[in-house]
């Protein structure tokens, strides 16, 4: 039993250092090789886990394999186009000018039930007002609208709005997050001025943030007790 | 960048680990082979100082690789091993050679089936 608990251990311990050298590809949308190695690695480590047969060596050399392919394959993937299109495929038009392509639908062996179920999910329930719908090559749909169905931007209407830049969080569970602060215009000599100015005491903050402007958004914690 | 030279760090390590570990296990297999041959042969020559002795040397050289073969094969095999070793070197204690010479071609078979299962040869890959 103690065997399997130290495995489990150094396999996670593996598993996390395997995540983080292969970045936010593994943690977000998947193309097919990046699922692929997402696959291969979860087997491989979850079998010496409850094998305490297999020697770790077994499992430790593919997934040095593994990592080392994966970040090869996406260096080569950023230089060469040819090889890209070669891993991924190409992104395929499946509404032209509010026209269904039913040939590319074929192609991908997409139903028009899967067509309307996947714009449902990108809030389009009237495929009349669809001008350009896009199959990504991890299988996601992107959709343009028709200009006449667009919600007009701030631009269109020439209303101009203030532009406040990105909310900053400057305070995070009870303690200060110096990382962005260059995002607000912060620094921690303001920081200071700051907390004594509204009386802050910053093991109380749940959340603060800060735009570019100095305009600032605090929630205390809640006495959860 | 820094991720291309990780990934080679990788790659390299991967390549110098399953290297290693296949001459290691040649090594650890031949020498264990080398020292049951010593066993094998004072058997059949019936004397008994020099099978005690040729024990000795192969328990020695036993206590010496059993952890690391561990880390290189299936333990099950390391296992069998371990529980026919454990037989030899009662006899050895005891002196009662009666039987070691099946017992050390066995033991030697297995050192060999070891070695060979681990050749990256066509019928081992697939």
């Amino acid at each position: 039993m103690l065997i399997t608990l130290f495995r489990t251990i150094i396999l996670y311990i593996l598993v996390l250092i395997t995540i983080r050298i292969l970045g936010k590809r593994q943690v977000g949308e998947l193309q097919p090789a990046d699922l692929v190695l997402t696959i291969l690695l979860s087997e491989i480590l979850v079998i010496p886990m409850q094998d305490p047969e297999i020697p770790l060596i077994h499992t430790v050399i593919p997934v040095l394999l593994l990592i080392g392919f994966e970040i090869v394959i996406s260096v080569i993937s950023l230089k060469s186009l040819r090889f890209r299109t070669l891993l991924q495929g190409n992104s395929l038009i499946v509404i032209r000018n509010g026209v269904v392509d039913q040939k590319q639908l074929q192609r991908l062996r997409f139903t028009i039930d899967d067509l309307l179920e996947a714009l449902r999910k990108k809030d389009v329930f009237d495929i009349t007002t669809v001008q350009y719908a896009i199959v990504e090559t991890d299988g996601t749909l992107s959709v343009l609208l028709k200009p006449e169905h667009t919600v007009p931007a701030a631009g269109n209407l020439k209303v101009q709005l203030p532009d406040n830049g990105m909310p900053t969080v400057i305070i995070s569970d009870g303690k200060i997050v110096e990382t962005d602060f260059k995002e607000c215009n912060m620094t921690p000599e303001k920081m200071d001025k700051l907390i004594q100015k509204k009386h802050i005491i910053v093991k109380d903050v749940l959340l603060m943030t800060m735009d570019k402007n100095g305009n600032t958004h605090m929630i205390k914690k809640a006495d959860t007790k | 960048m820094k991720r291309l030279w990780i990934a080679i760090l990788c790659l390299l390590l991967a390549a110098v680990l399953s290297t290693g570990g296949y001459f290691g296990l040649q090594h650890i297999c031949l020498q264990m082979e080398e020292k049951a041959d010593a066993v094998i042969a004072a058997a059949k020559a019936e004397d008994s100082e020099n099978q005690k002795n040729a024990i000795n040397a192969f328990l020695s050289a036993w206590k010496k690789y059993d952890s690391l073969l561990g880390a290189f094969v299936n333990h099950h095999e390391t296992d069998d091993l371990d529980i026919l070793i454990r037989g030899l070197s009662d006899k050895a204690s005891t002196e009662d050679f009666e039987g070691v010479y099946e017992d050390m071609c066995e033991i030697h078979y297995r050192f060999q089936h070891l070695q060979e299962a681990e050749n990256p040869n066509v019928k081992n890959v697939f």
